[in-house]
């Protein structure tokens, strides 16, 4: 068994937090916690009771996501389940609550719903990329179960077959942390409102573009997908601004990227590892077009998502965390701590996340059974839209989630994307149907 | 099938689109599937919601009797346990028992609230041998009601002429209190406009500036964006 995972006097596996998670239990509440969905959408009909064979055999492959969340006198713990958690069928709208009660259970639930299965996570024990590692795998065993094949491995699926790596189950900001930790200081961004739906109801509209259609516009502009499609989130964002903030009080509008950090330190843990870049303009210097903005964003994370820099941040993080004082602090007195320090150097510094998994690949045998992949973030805890990206099979999907009613925010980003000459087929799960 | 207007393709069988809200017509297509599963909500966790009130419930009902059996024993008479007793269901009535329902009604609890208190200075009233209820606290409280009442409409209300009414709910609200002090004027012969004058030239000048500045629009945008937005 990997060594980053303990056992107590009653045998019960644990871990720690990993550094980003440990922000996440501090700054939940009865409303909100910090959660996002990955799903998959085969060709054919779910059946619950091989879908929850196939979590079942994935408990041992996934130790650190088969967990829950253990509150002690001085800090959070993760503790394996006794059982894997029950399928369940899906709601109305994703990522309800997943209240505390539940978190002391399982840190994640999986759903079916006609032909997609959908997996939703606590973002205490994985992020994007670790959540797309487990619901391809867990695609990848319900089809080996239904259709009694076996996937050979190394296909870039994880199967029930191999053994976790201790690599897997690291906490690497601790160890790729620098010396050197860089000032949190930034300006406030400009803040998105609208009238907050108090039924709790996720409002989702799914925009599917033609991959090669956005690479196409991406690189006429001379950017990536991202950051194209983060310069006319901004372009969308300054022109709201404008009609709803007189000039003098207008603020810099930035989006909030997360960047993964395996990429740049080499390192493949199916924990946490990720880390956000405030990335915009400030509209009060000059009216930027989407052209300027795409220059400016490659600018910037040039500047920024670079090892050295990335290592300076993350010490920002893990540096506190191994202060004495704070090590022996009570748990309450850490969680007061840590939600000031997010509510006035956290969220506020951004107006929208935009997080992008990139493309999604499956072995060529599963291609066939697999029609599609979908990743949602959930509402921040005080932004009221957020948007998430993945590619899979020719088309890229963007899911931007609000708990607000009005639509402006997705209404004008698609609209522009039409403008541009993007074909935009539009999804929503508000029940305004024919029939 | 597009939105004539956002020019995204829509799926077939939408009624009206999602980003704009256009109407969509749909001469005989076949609506598609939802994605989600349109009538299953996550059952809310009421038991330990039921468990909390009734705790409270047990909590200050045993504080109310042990404030009787205490002054019961000592004096042999309800003396000042009755406020004590009465106090506690005030506190319940306004603090706890709204949480037994599922939803919080307003035109409901508001005015229950308002007569629990009426009811509870009615007690003290009588208990310290006061003449101050009917000239005093019943006609302060029952104005109270009034104004937090319009006060209520005024936050729910967003239609037109918001910043108007807001304005005549500040001047209303101004003389309201010169009808406080005319009412302490009445009952206990503190000398007049004393204070509210004050109050009420603050309150009514506030109020005025709105009422006049709905009328211009450029200062009613410019309001409107800064306050009410």
């Amino acid at each position: 068994m990997a060594g980053n995972i303990k056992e107590d006097k009653k045998l019960r596996k644990w871990m720690r937090l990993d550094n980003a998670a440990l922000i996440f239990p501090a700054i939940r509440s009865f409303r909100w916690v910090n959660t996002f969905r990955v799903s998959v959408q085969l060709s054919q009909e779910i059946d619950p009771v091989v879908l929850q064979k196939a979590v079942d055999e994935l408990m041992g492959r996934f130790p650190t996501i088969y967990v829950r969340l253990g509150t002690g006198l001085f800090w959070y713990t993760l503790v394996e389940v006794k059982r894997p958690p029950r399928v369940r069928e899906d709601y109305a709208y994703p990522l309800t609550h997943m209240g505390t009660r539940e978190q002391r259970t399982c840190c994640f639930r999986v759903f079916y719903y006609k032909r997609r299965i959908a997996a939703e996570f606590f973002h205490v024990i994985t992020d994007g990329t670790g959540g797309m590692a487990f619901i391809k795998a867990l695609a990848a065993r319900y089809l080996e179960l239904v259709d009694s094949f076996e996937l050979a491995s190394g296909k870039g699926v994880l199967t029930v077959r191999e053994k976790p790596s201790a690599e897997e189950t690291e906490d690497a900001f601790v160890k790729c942390s620098g010396k050197y930790a860089m000032p949190r200081r930034e300006e406030t961004a400009y803040r998105l409102s609208g009238t907050y739906d108090a039924t709790g109801f996720r409002h989702l509209i799914t925009g599917i573009l033609p991959t090669d259609r956005l690479l196409q516009e991406a690189h006429r502009l001379g950017t990536t997908v991202n950051g194209f499609l983060c310069a006319v989130m901004t372009r969308c964002i300054m022109d709201m601004q404008a009609v709803r903030v007189p000039e003098r009080r207008r603020r810099p509008v930035k989006i909030t990227v997360p960047v993964n950090l395996r990429r740049l330190f080499s390192v493949y843990t199916l924990r946490n590892f990720a880390l956000v870049l405030n990335i915009g303009v400030d509209p009060r210097l000059k009216d930027y077009t989407v052209e300027e903005i795409c220059r400016e964003y490659d600018r910037q994370t040039a500047l920024e998502a670079v090892p050295e820099k990335m290592a300076a941040r993350i010490a920002a993080n893990v540096l506190p965390a191994k202060n004495k004082l704070m090590r022996l602090a009570p748990l309450i007195l850490k969680n007061i701590v840590m939600r000031t320090v997010y509510r006035n150097v956290g969220e506020n510094k951004g107006c929208i996340n935009i997080s992008n998994l990139g493309r999604v690949d499956m072995p060529e045998e599963l291609m066939p059974f697999v029609e599609r992949f979908d990743f949602i973030i959930g509402v921040q805890y005080t932004y009221p839209n957020n948007c998430s990206v993945l590619s899979y099979g020719g088309n890229t999907y963007i899911n931007m989630i609000r708990n607000i009613r009005e639509t402006e925010l997705e209404r004008r980003f698609f609209s522009m994307l039409v403008e541009m000459g993007i074909p935009v087929s539009i999804e929503s799960n508000d029940t305004d149907r024919q029939g | 099938m597009y939105c004539v207007k956002c020019g995204v393709k829509l799926e077939s069988g939408v009624v009206r689109c999602p980003l704009c809200a256009t109407p969509v017509w749909n001469p005989g297509g076949e609506a598609s599937e939802g994605h989600y599963n349109a009538g299953l909500y996550p059952e809310k966790n009421r038991a330990a919601r039921y468990f909390g009130l009734a705790l409270a419930t047990a909590l200050m009902a045993a504080a109310a009797l042990a404030c009787l059996v205490i002054c019961l024993n000592l004096y042999e008479r309800v003396y000042w346990s009755g406020l004590a007793m009465l106090g506690t269901a005030l506190l319940y009535i306004v603090a706890v028992l709204p949480f037994w329902f599922p939803k919080y009604c307003l035109w409901v609890f508001v005015p229950l609230d308002f007569a629990a208190i009426e009811g509870f200075l009615v007690y003290v009233n009588a208990y310290v041998h006061g003449r101050w209820f009917l000239s005093f606290a019943f006609p302060v409280t029952g104005l109270v009601f009034l104004l937090t009442l319009g006060g209520i409409g005024l936050v729910i209300y967003r239609g037109k002429g918001r910043l108007r009414m807001i304005g005549i709910y500040l001047m209303v609200f101004g003389g309201f209190t010169m009808l406080i002090e005319m009412f302490e004027h009445i009952t206990f012969g503190t000398p007049m406009f004393l204070w509210s004058l004050y109050t009420a030239g603050v309150y009514g000048l506030l109020g005025l500036f709105l009422f006049v500045a709905s009328f211009i629009p450029s200062v009613h945008n410019d309001l409107r964006r800064r306050f009410m937005h």
